[in-house]
């Protein structure tokens, strides 16, 4: 796969974040389509990409950090996508766009034309817990976007600031859905990920390997989420404290998914 | 023509000027003895609108004063503050108050007042076509400032600031309940805000309330144990109380838990800060002091204030236009229509009211009433007049042909597809399409039509690709199209969709005096054309043009004031220069009209010769024949009359 296809791929998402931006920063909003055109150009692109890859190599673009930050920059602009569809309203992709810019960049950074693939990872169980986990992880970006904009425009809200926030963003309700119904797919998605990737280590390493610190890492993420779900239920949580704890969760998921991946790369290995 | 326009505004702290009785009106009309005006009242103020010819002496504002002081003596103490505005200055503020850009001291939108004071000025004859044209173009701007600014959308007044919180913490009022506790002067503002915002749930504390509003209920709580009856609140207001009340800290915090921490929005209206000082800092509660809103509107008005200049010009711009239009004479046309009567002022000022939103319209009339200029006007007056405007007769065009017309093709979708083709509808991308006929619309087409205008999709003849043109669609037809769906002829679906608005242009007998400005209108246009110095109709032709029923409409009367100034001579039309039906409407009395005693031997001889030559189209031999004279006597007498050629 030629790295510069990734690079054009990243520069339509990097015209995309840009005029996103200058409609959301600008003086007066205005209903550019052009934003909308490049980011369904990219995502578009993207997808074609993915899919000729799942054609010429016969397997998904997953096994390594550099196609497992690809697919889930995908899926999560995908989703995004569907989503400013279906609500017609942009303010999200100025915050997302950018995270996924940056995550892009990395995976290119890290891209390896014939990576050495261990032959576990060809299997559909792998797969298959991987994309969970990349679906959750999506899911969960949504959620820590949608909350953080939530938090910035119910301070401005309290204080009377009439910022930015304040002219642009809907309404703390808005941000609030779309946050707990992001966080209760992701946490679906996580735990049946969690479940299979289990089931894949009892086989691949013959044993619970609890020493995994991607395993501690997942498990610490879950149990965000859950105690996110748990005291939206039971406990009568929500604005802002559903709103932090969604924050913290995604700074979790950033630090296990990058940090983690890059200084223990003799753990969660499958050679 | 040149004319002086005066506004002479009154502003005073009463609330509420009362409109004069029509009789009083009347009596005004009298003694202001000028051309136009207008009067209408609001809360805090009054404003009368005078327009006069230029040449006649300007009322001055004692003037004024003096003819209000005698009619409604009511008003004589206030008007010391009146404040007088003319020419350019006047128009482009009469304009703003008609586009909406002021509002009382109620915050209800100067335009209201001004329209209620329009249809009774219309009704007694005091505003004309002057009025008639600013009411229009006001209007106009009124719907270009909604859709291309964003100057209406700022909240600058206690109610739609709150109802701009609400909407921003809660996303829906639908289903909250609001506690108002005592009583402010902006509640009752505030219930008609949220009230439109879909709030139904309201309920007032306070043990001598001030207003009633059916969507209220009443709780006479004495303030003491209001405290414990914030339960069920999504929204607290409070206004001024006749005794000590203090919001407290366990009724929010019992509030909170009963509603699981859901958000509460409290607002105090009343001078005393105190009474929510201590529920500021609990989570989820957004609490507001008057002077926090007081701050906002005035940001809010700051930054409305800074798309003014961009407004302010399009203000200029029409008060100009409305110069060149009164130097134009072109008094009663609008955008390439004439008409004074009140059916045409009434379809003009539709016209500038949805021109600019993407509304569907069905403009159905007789035959040659003008459907297509006013679906012209529509596209040219709306934000889509860059592009395209494409009329398409559905009744010309045979139906195998019809649908890769409107939806274009592929190659080899028929025989002789030999390449691809885009629709009509394509074609007006972006622009306006006319379905003119649509009555003529074959059943499998109006499925397809349906289709486009609830979906937005098309798909061309043998195609697969389904595309989404941009194009606002207008519908004319000559039918009743309702009678046509009872008959099982035309699909209701597709009618309610076209007829979400409905012109329906009037012929024209039933537009009185309209023909004589519509034959004038022709005639200096036809005059032009055919370079001849024919100035106007003769009495008795312009008696005859009234009397007619034209049955062919404005189609019969371009055809017909075309014929007499082809035939005309001299600066006149004569009666007997226009076409025999109307000249026979005379015969069919019987005896002769005074307009036949008055005509000369030369003139009847001059009827009848030009009657003979058109009943025999215009054959020499046969004509002469028929009026028992020679050739070349027939074409000397024509030529005597100026009549070189058929028409």
């Amino acid at each position: 796969m030629n790295l510069t296809v990734l690079w054009i791929m990243w520069a339509t998402y990097a015209a995309a974040t840009i005029f996103y931006w200058r409609d959301f920063f600008g003086a007066e909003r205005k209903a550019n389509k052009l934003k909308i055109y490049l980011f369904s150009t990219a995502v578009a692109m993207h997808l074609a990409f993915f899919i000729f890859f799942i054609n010429q190599a016969e397997r998904l673009y997953l096994s390594n950090l550099s196609e497992a930050i690809n697919s889930f920059v995908l899926f999560t602009a995908l989703t995004y996508w569907l989503l400013e569809k279906r609500l017609q309203e942009p303010s999200m992709g100025t915050f997302i766009l950018p995270i996924l810019l940056i995550l892009l960049a990395v995976s290119n950074y890290l891209f390896a034309p014939s990576p050495q693939i261990a032959p576990v990872l060809l299997d559909y169980k792998f797969e298959i817990h991987v994309l969970c986990m990349l679906l959750a992880y999506g899911a969960f970006t949504l959620s820590f976007i949608a909350s953080l904009l939530q938090y910035l425009l119910a301070r401005e809200l309290k204080k009377l600031t009439m910022g930015v926030f304040y002219k642009r963003l809907p309404s703390l309700d808005f941000f609030e859905r779309i946050s707990n119904a992001a966080v209760d797919a992701g946490l679906l998605f996580a735990i049946l990920g969690f479940v299979l990737g289990l089931y894949g280590a009892n086989i691949v390493w013959d044993n619970l390997m609890l020493s995994d610190p991607k395993f501690s890492a997942v498990l610490i993420i879950i149990a965000t989420y859950g105690f996110h779900f748990i005291s939206r239920k039971l406990l009568g949580w929500q604005g802002d404290r559903a709103a932090i704890i969604s924050i913290i969760g995604f700074v979790w998921i950033l630090f296990s998914f990058l940090v983690i991946s890059l200084i223990f790369t003799t753990q969660h290995h499958f050679r | 023509m040149k004319i002086s326009l005066h506004i002479f505004s009154v502003h005073e702290n009463e609330d509420q000027f009362q409109q004069l009785p029509a009789s009083d009106l009347k009596k005004l009309d009298t003694e202001l003895a000028v051309n136009e005006w207008l009067f209408f009242t609001y809360t805090g103020g009054c404003e009368i609108i005078t327009i006069a010819e230029e040449n006649k002496k300007p009322l001055t504002t004692a003037e004024l004063q003096e003819c209000i002081a005698q009619i409604a003596p009511q008003f004589s103490h206030c008007l010391k503050n009146t404040r007088e505005l003319h020419s350019e200055t006047a128009i482009i503020q009469l304009l703003k108050n008609i586009a909406g850009l002021h509002e009382d001291r109620s915050g209800r939108l100067l335009l209201e007042p001004i329209r209620d004071a329009f249809e009774l000025a219309i009704e007694e004859g005091f505003a004309g076509p002057i009025l008639h044209y600013l009411f229009q173009k006001g209007i106009w701007l009124h719907e270009k400032i909604r859709m291309e600014s964003s100057y209406y959308k700022f909240a600058v007044n206690p109610a739609t600031v709150l109802r701009e919180l609400a909407g921003k913490i809660f996303g829906s009022v639908k289903n909250k309940c609001i506690h108002f506790i005592g009583w402010h002067e902006d509640f009752q503002k505030v219930v008609t805000e949220l009230s439109a915002a879909g709030a139904q749930d309201f309920l007032l504390h306070c043990t001598k309330p001030r207003f009633v509003h059916p969507k209220i209920r009443q709780s006479n709580t004495p303030p003491s144990k209001i405290n414990g009856q914030l339960e069920t609140a999504d929204m607290i207001l409070i206004g001024e109380l006749d005794s000590d009340f203090q919001l407290q800290k366990s009724a929010i915090a019992r509030r909170m838990t009963a509603q699981n921490n859901a958000r509460l929005l409290i607002c105090n209206y009343s001078t005393n800060e105190k009474i929510i000082k201590n529920v500021k800092r609990i989570y989820n509660v957004f609490s507001y002091e008057k002077a926090e809103l007081t701050h906002l509107i005035k940001h809010n008005t700051n930054s409305r204030d800074a798309v003014l200049p961009d407004i302010t010009t399009w203000f200029e711009h029409e008060s100009k236009e409305f110069f060149r239009w009164l130097e134009s004479d072109k008094r009663y046309s609008f955008a390439g229509m004439v008409g004074a009567s009140r059916e045409m002022q009434r379809i003009f000022e539709l016209i500038s009211r949805v021109a600019r939103t993407n509304v569907t319209i069905l403009i159905d009339g007789e035959s040659g009433t003008g459907k297509e200029l006013v679906a012209r006007a529509v596209h040219n007056l709306s934000s889509r007049s860059e592009r395209q405007f494409v009329a398409v007769n559905c009744g010309a065009i045979p139906d195998a042909l019809l649908e890769s017309e409107l939806f274009g093709h592929e190659k080899g979708a028929f025989t002789g597809a030999d390449y691809a083709k885009a629709g009509l509808i394509e074609t007006a991308e972006g622009g306006t399409i006319l379905l003119d006929e649509i009555a003529e619309l074959q059943p499998h087409l109006q499925v397809k039509l349906l289709r486009f205008l609830q979906e937005g999709e098309t798909k061309r003849v043998g195609g697969t690709e389904t595309r989404h043109p941009n194009v606002r669609v207008l519908a004319a037809t000559n039918k009743n199209l309702s009678d046509l769906v009872e008959a099982g002829t035309f699909r209701s679906d597709l009618y309610y969709r076209l007829n979400v608005l409905q012109l329906t242009l009037p012929p024209l007998r039933e537009r009185g005096k309209d023909v004589v400005l519509i034959a004038n209108y022709f005639l200096k246009r036809i005059n032009k054309s055919f370079q001849k110095e024919v100035q106007e109709f003769s009495s008795e032709a312009l008696q005859a043009l009234i009397e007619y029923t034209w049955p062919g409409n404005v189609r019969e009367l371009e055809n017909a004031v075309e014929r007499a100034c082809a035939l005309a001579v001299g600066s006149k039309i004569a009666i007997f220069d226009l076409p025999p039906a109307l000249q026979n409407q005379k015969q069919d009395s019987g005896r002769p009209t005074a307009t036949e005693v008055s005509l000369t031997l030369k003139d009847m001889e001059r009827q009848h010769i030009l009657s003979v030559l058109d009943h025999y189209d215009w054959n020499y031999e046969e004509a002469s024949k028929a009026l028992a004279i020679g050739r070349t006597t027939l074409w000397r007498k024509l030529r005597e009359y100026g009549v070189e050629q058929k028409p």
